[in-house]
């Protein structure tokens, strides 16, 4: 009611709407809808009205929401992406990296070969590849280098909050890929941004929402190889198991295992810890209220057991949204809680792996014996791990609890101009408890057997933020400004400690242990971070045509031990809407525009920023001379901060909203780099961060979008997403000869001026020699040679694809709509380690294993076979070559999802105004030109999902 | 726009200035380097960080006293049984060899990383340190630097007298992270007898040892000079440069300070007597409880363990350890090793039951001793008096004036004097190895006189057994090797 706003209503799904109230005489009723323009009807005292609302023109799309301030997109200069919540759980309802990685080319979910689908491991995101070194040159720590900073509701937070966080919950992600729209997070941002916002209650009268998500998730094997009994015991045969000092005994198990195996004995032992689940995930929100007052609440609960018995993970969250408004002002507080249940697999997947076939689980009677051979034909012990898995406790569980409160003020004195206010309050408290049974074949020989260790942390932290926002229109300049200043403070106290010796599993509480062993002492850190910025946006632009907009952000952070507390990022961006031109008379053309943009964001990833040098004090050793103190971390005053300077350059096309394309090249210099190198010992050290050479990163990443056919109640897409990433070393110099020295042979990394980190290394290969089985190499030269030798290496392959994305399609018609979206990679290298490690350089204790069926049958066995493996016969050390560098093509089924939804009238019957129904299959399909073992820790996973959604 | 943002920078800087103080942080567990040495008191604590570094395991508490040397010059019976933990170390396997002095070669150059940035903080925080406290901590670190740089130096150096001139490792006098060039092992011996000498020159008129001898009584107040023995003091510097000279070859020199040792500090660190050995002399009775095994009145720098008991004689001599982890001698073998029923150091040894409740000799001198008080129930002694004897004796060239070094020694040990009509050589031999059980002595006197042959000394039947002198050569970590190609 424009007269009285406070006289409202929305409408339901079907857009059908009740106004009551109504004041008489003549009165002025407004309709409202994002993206649509606001349309006036007169009323006079009619009783049904019909509206239909026109899409606003200038709105077409999205706005950009960069958590500190939100920018109409048309007249963004930045590349940056926004995505719907519903978009998102139209992909998959895994979590929201899932679904993002197949909306986002530029985003990669970095595969985890070894954990596969474990729901206890974060993910490895990258966004536009890598800016900083990881692997050999950096500590374990630093592997999170390349990921991104993660927002969620302006707030800084972990990637484990943002993966747990309730995909019904998400009302937008944006991604922000170059300088000019992650400047404003300055010096954590040059590996990007991921904006998560979450759902913020509407106005109207109360609605609830009720979601279920129930998933069907079976195991996939397929890329697994291994022998059969059969075949393992003629292998280990054939590689001189049973030949050594103490022949009588050889004899006698080679006896044993083959009675065994004519007994038909073949066990296979990789299922055996494996399980299909039914997972289900369930989300309640209720909002509502006037304009002046809203509310949400929200309440959540997932449970997700992982494919291995024993590995689960229960999320349980709510939320409260409150928001209070005045004509001017605004206030809104959210609170929101997350408890997480984690419980790891108590016997890893690859001790089952491992497990030789001829070994039956169960003995004549039926029981699970504690070892798979008896002592007396094995000498050794070998432990079944179905018996570790069955029989011995073995826990390993972890729970979080997270209490998030956000108090935003929002003041808009005039139009043109909001000061908002923000404060967060963060509290985790996290408890590990693990319990090793003493018959746990870890305690194998040791005399305090079975263990407890606890790990406790605890979080607090406090965020906040003072924004003042400014824009306006003066004739056709357009002009808005942020700036703004933000602080915040967490402190982590971490205490843990691990006791020995138990009698048995029935005691499992740690007063019953005999407790610490020698020297050990409980663990307790205290540690507290503090961090301060000021920031400045201006954005200006001319008729919607000429864009420009800059940044600028000074941080200052009490990294420990640091000297330069502040560190200045900027970026420049500008854009030109070519449409918008008057020249421009192509009405079909709704969206041409380019943008280039360029700034220098830092990497605030390391933990290295250390002009001087940190001593610990020291209380291992006491004596009469009091404290005592040593250095823990040297101090390297010329240390340099790594920056990178992140250039882009994008164009956006848009024709006649039925083709949408997109596409950005991008060139980042990270000049100079900061890496953990390895130096002699004599330092006092053995590895120091040092700034050396530099790394370049260019490529480009796009998506096209094309509605193929457009009716009435049918509309049918394809759409289309690609990226290249390639990375090259500058200046390095000699200063890492002695690690491609050291590599040369047993790693595929090398570092040179000009070469890439991807590159992999090696020396070619001609194959194995029909007439002796040995491997063939070739020389610099291109002559052939038996003789390996490291100075003929040149690089083999790469390991990043030519081009890699997602092709889909998706149709909709009336409720119902289907996509399909395929992920594809073409051009990557792989050093394939599954075939270096179990098919060839089986060592002495991987023969006590069980390997790769290729290991026996493509291997060379005669003069005259044409093999692909040396010898079995040939047991030194296969040097790295080019043999083991295959091409991976592969196309997997990414997403397939099929939908329904409704309103009809048979659901108002049990009280439900819409329902909408959708079926899922993700990773169904993996076709890939070459095979190995993926999950070599946690199998991978095939999954089939129901999702419900019912408002009432 | 511009005006405006130019004042935003102004405030920026204004309240960045602010922002300083919340910015920094305390920690409860850490201190940073330049705020350490802000004071005397910092320095001090640093100082101690040294010395509390040295009874680790790959330090002291292992490595260079009771256990690694010691098994390879053939004290322990590592034969039996064949799952014996040193087995492979007591039969010079190469992989046993290297992994058992890794670790010595990442700490010890640790710790001399951390003399270095004493020392260079010294110099530049010159002026909060007293005259007294300067020199003191100087002359200390100077010659830790030295003391460690000669314990790798006998480990990763040549035979001097084979190839005195073999390249061998780097001396580091700065904490500079840059990569210092291998020397050969005489220029090495030049630069650790430089500092020995520059820190006797610290120490000569500051360190209250050369009057007042150790000051191990109870006082109350500053213990910052005192406990010298638990220093590296005036005299130990001394000692250990005459260990040096005669590592080196230089037998004259080490003739000539031993013999400076034994002059001036022969009153300050007197030989344990029957009373001291027994325990009587510290609870007036003699208690087996109470014994002094270690001779701690004649150490002239030990290291201080308070954990010396788990640490060591827990782990690697007690009655209470499997026979696979034990490091003993054969119960006759114990009675050949002293010549003299009276020999104080057969002390060190005593008969308990072991696990399987029979009868067998332990060595016991860095067993527990009941009350901590005690200075010497955490001492593990670096340098000892009687050493300077040996180093005396040898360097002698009267073969008589020789024996009554030699004898003096032993009449300390109240053991019968040896006629002068002996060989000298062998009678040395015997004393080192009687003398010096547990404190990783032995192996570099084989070392520098390149025997070949060397005793089986834990086998009840004697017999030599034949040493490949290549055993006396380790290789450099492969982490150190890779960097000096």
């Amino acid at each position: 009611m424009k007269s009285t706003p406070r006289i409202g209503t929305a409408t339901d799904a079907k857009g059908e709407f009740h106004l009551q109230g109504i004041p008489p005489g003549k009165q002025t009723i407004v309709f409202t809808f994002i993206g649509m323009v606001p349309f006036e009807v007169e009323y006079a005292n009619q009783r049904d009205m019909d509206v239909v609302l026109k899409e606003d023109a200038t709105e077409v799309n999205e706005v950009v929401v960069t958590g500190i301030y939100s920018r109409d997109k048309n007249s963004f200069a930045g590349s940056a992406t926004t995505y719907t919540g519903k978009e998102l759980r139209a992909i998959g309802t895994k979590n929201v990296f899932q679904s993002l990685k197949t909306l986002e080319p530029a985003l990669t979910l970095v595969e985890n070969r070894a954990f596969g689908s474990d729901p206890n491991r974060l993910p490895d995101l990258e966004i536009r590849g890598k800016t900083s070194l990881v692997g050999d040159l950096t500590t374990e720590y630093d592997n999170t280098a390349n990921q991104p900073l993660f927002i969620l509701d302006g707030i800084e937070v972990e990637i484990a909050q943002i993966q747990n966080l309730s995909m019904d919950r998400i009302a937008s992600v944006t991604v922000l890929k170059d300088a000019a729209s992650a400047a404003i997070y300055g010096s954590k941002a040059s590996n990007g941004v991921i904006v998560v916002e979450t759902v913020k209650p509407e106005p109207g009268q109360l609605r609830v929402s009720y979601s279920a998500d129930l998933r069907f998730e079976f195991p996939d094997l397929s890329d697994y190889n291994l022998m059969n009994a059969e075949e393992k015991l003629r292998y280990e045969v054939l590689a001189g198991r049973y030949v050594g000092e103490d022949q009588d005994q050889l004899d006698a198990l080679y006896n044993s295992r083959l009675a065994e195996v004519m007994r038909g004995v073949d066990t296979y032992w990789l299922s055996v810890p494996l399980r299909s689940v039914l997972n289900h995930t369930h989300s309640v929100y209720i909002d509502g209220g006037s304009e002046a007052m809203l509310y949400g609440v929200g309440l959540n609960y997932s449970d997700q057991k992982g494919i291995m018995k024993g590995s689960e993970k229960g999320v349980t969250g709510g939320n409260i949204n409150l928001v209070y408004r005045t004509d001017k002002l605004i206030f809104s507080n959210d609170f929101s809680f997350d408890y997480v249940k984690s419980e790891r697999e108590p016997v890893s997947f690859s001790t089952f792996a491992q497990a030789n076939p001829y070994y039956r689980k169960y003995n004549e009677d039926g029981e699970i014996p504690e070892f798979l051979e008896p002592y007396s034909v094995a000498q050794e012990f070998i432990y079944n791990p179905l018996y570790q898995l069955r029989k011995v406790v073995n826990t390993d569980v972890t729970k979080d609890l997270g209490l998030r409160n956000n108090f935003t003020v929002i003041w808009r004195p005039v139009t043109s101009l909001q000061v908002r206010g923000r404060l967060a309050l963060n509290k985790t408290i996290s408890e590990r408890e693990a319990f090793k049974s003493p018959a746990h074949s870890d305690f194998n020989g040791s005399t305090s057997k079975g263990s407890y260790t606890t790990e406790k942390t605890d979080l607090m932290s406090y965020n906040g933020d003072l924004t003042v926002t400014y824009g306006r229109l003066f004739g056709h300049h357009q002009i808005n400004a942020v700036g703004g200043w933000n602080f915040s403070s967490r402190t982590q106290k971490n205490t843990g400690y691990e006791i020995f010796g138990f009698t048995s599993d029935l005691h499992q509480n740690p007063s019953f242990s005999e407790g610490f062993q020698q020297g050990d002492k409980p663990s307790y850190t205290d540690r507290i971070s503090r961090s301060t910025s000021f920031y400045l946006n201006g954005n200006y632009s001319y008729r919607n045509r000429y864009l420009f907009d800059a940044s600028l952000r000074m941080d200052g952070s009490s990294v420990f031990g640091s000297e330069n507390l502040f560190t200045t990022t900027w970026a420049v961006g500008v854009g030109w809407n070519i449409h918008n031109e008057a020249w421009c008379k192509a009405k079909w053309l709704d969206l041409l525009k380019v943008r280039f943009s360029i700034g220098n964001p830092g990497n605030q990833n390391f933990d290295a920023y250390t002009a001087s040098g940190t001593y610990i004090y020291n209380s291992t050793y006491q004596n009469l001379f009091g404290t005592s103190a040593i250095l823990e971390k040297f101090g390297n005053p010329n240390l340099k901060w790594q920056k990178t300077i992140d250039k882009n350059l994008g164009l956006d096309v848009d024709i006649l909203d039925r083709v949408k394309f997109s596409v950005d090249f991008y060139h980042k210099n990270t000049d100079p780099l900061l890496a953990q190198i390895p130096v002699p010992p004599s330092l006092g050290t053995t590895r120091i961060y040092t700034n050396f050479g530099g790394q370049i990163s260019k490529g480009f990443s796009g998506s096209l979008n094309v509605v193929v056919m457009k009716r009435q109640y049918l509309r049918w897409s394809v759409n289309a997403s690609f990226s290249q990433n390639r990375s090259e070393y500058r200046n390095i110099g000699d200063k890492l000869d002695f690690m491609n020295e050291k590599g040369s042979a047993t790693t595929f990394k090398r570092y040179y001026d000009g070469a890439s980190p991807d590159d992999i290394w090696a020396v070619r290969s001609h194959g194995i020699d029909p007439s002796s089985g040995r491997e063939v190499f070739i020389r610099k030269d291109g002559s052939y040679t038996f003789k390996y030798d490291a100075n003929d290496e040149v690089v083999v392959g790469s390991s990043a694809p030519d081009l890699e994305g997602v092709i889909g399609t998706s149709i909709f018609y009336k409720g119902f709509s289907a996509s399909v979206n395929l992920r594809y990679s073409f051009g990557a290298d792989v050093f394939a380690s599954a075939l270096y490690n179990k098919v060839e350089n089986i060592s002495e204790t991987a023969l006590y294993y069980n390997l790769d069926r290729r290991a026996l049958h493509d291997r060379w066995q005669e003069p005259g076979n044409r093999a692909r493996f040396k010898a079995i016969s040939i047991d030194d050390t296969t040097p790295m070559s080019s043999r083991f560098v295959l091409r991976e093509n592969y196309i997997s089924g990414e997403s397939i999802t099929i939908g329904y939804e409704t309103s009809a009238r048979w659901l108002h019957v049990v009280g439900v105004k819409g329902a909408s129904f959708r079926f899922y299959m993700n990773d169904i399909f993996r076709l890939a030109s070459f095979k190995e073992e993926r999950g070599t820790d946690y199998p991978f996973s095939k999954s089939f999902s129901l999702s419900i959604g019912l408002r009432f | 726009m511009k005006m405006t943002k130019l004042y935003f920078l102004m405030a920026l800087a204004l309240l960045s200035g602010g922002c300083k103080g919340w910015l920094t942080i305390d920690s409860s567990d850490r201190i940073m380097e330049n705020a350490l040495f802000e004071n005397e008191e910092g320095f001090f604590t640093a100082l101690n960080g040294i010395y509390a570094e040295l009874p680790q395991a790959s330090l002291y508490g292992k490595s260079l006293a009771a256990v690694t040397f010691d098994v390879q010059a053939q004290y322990f019976d590592t034969t039996q049984p064949s799952t014996h933990a040193f087995n492979t170390l007591g039969a010079y396997s190469a992989e046993a060899r290297k992994t058992a002095v890794a670790d010595t070669w990442d700490k010890a150059y640790f710790v001399i990383a951390n003399v270095n940035k004493i020392l260079e903080h010294c110099e530049s925080e010159r002026d909060v340190l007293s005259d007294r406290a300067y020199h003191v901590i100087r002359g200390e670190m100077l010659g830790m630097r030295a003391l460690l740089h000669f314990e790798v130096l006998r480990i990763f150096g040549p035979i001097f007298a084979e190839a005195p001139a073999r390249v061998s490792i780097p001396y580091r006098t700065s904490s500079e992270l840059t990569v210092t060039p291998l020397l050969p092992a005489n220029e090495v011996a030049e630069k650790i007898d430089g500092d020995f000498t520059d820190a006797l020159s610290e120490l000569a008129e500051w360190d209250p040892v050369r009057t007042e001898g150790r000051l191990n009584d109870e006082t109350t107040g500053s213990v910052r000079y005192r406990s010298r023995h638990l220093r590296l003091n005036y005299f130990a510097v001394k000692a250990l440069q005459a260990r040096l000279a005669i590592y080196t070859g230089d037998r004259k020199l080490a003739g000539r300070l031993a013999g400076e040792v034994i002059d001036e500090a022969g009153a300050f660190f007197p030989f344990a007597s029957r009373e001291d050995v027994t325990g009587q002399t510290a609870v007036g009775v003699a208690t087996q409880n109470s014994e002094d095994r270690i001779f701690s009145s004649e150490a002239l720098f030990s290291a201080v363990n308070s954990k010396r008991t788990s640490d060591i004689h827990d782990k690697f001599f007690s009655n209470k350890l499997e026979q696979t982890n034990l490091l003993t001698m054969g119960e006759l073998a114990v009675h050949n090793l002293y010549d003299s029923e009276s020999d104080l150091r057969t002390y060190q040894w005593q008969t308990l039951k072991n696990t399987e409740g029979v009868d067998q000799r332990f060595f016991v001198k860095y067993g527990q001793v009941q009350d901590m008080d005690l200075g010497y129930a955490s001492m593990v002694p670096v340098v000892r008096m009687a050493e300077m004897y040996l180093i005396a004796a040898e360097c002698e060239d009267s073969k008589a004036t020789a024996y009554e070094w030699l004898n003096a020694l032993r009449s300390a040990r109240k053991a019968t004097s040896l006629p002068a009509t002996g060989t000298l050589a062998n009678d040395l031999t015997e004393e080192y190895i009687r003398e010096f059980v547990g404190e990783g002595q032995l192996f570099w006197y084989y070392k520098r006189l390149r025997k070949t042959s060397i005793r089986k000394i834990y086998n009840n039947n004697g017999g030599y057994l034949e040493f490949d002198p290549a055993n006396y050569l380790f290789a450099l970590p492969e982490k150190e090797q890779e960097h000096h190609k």
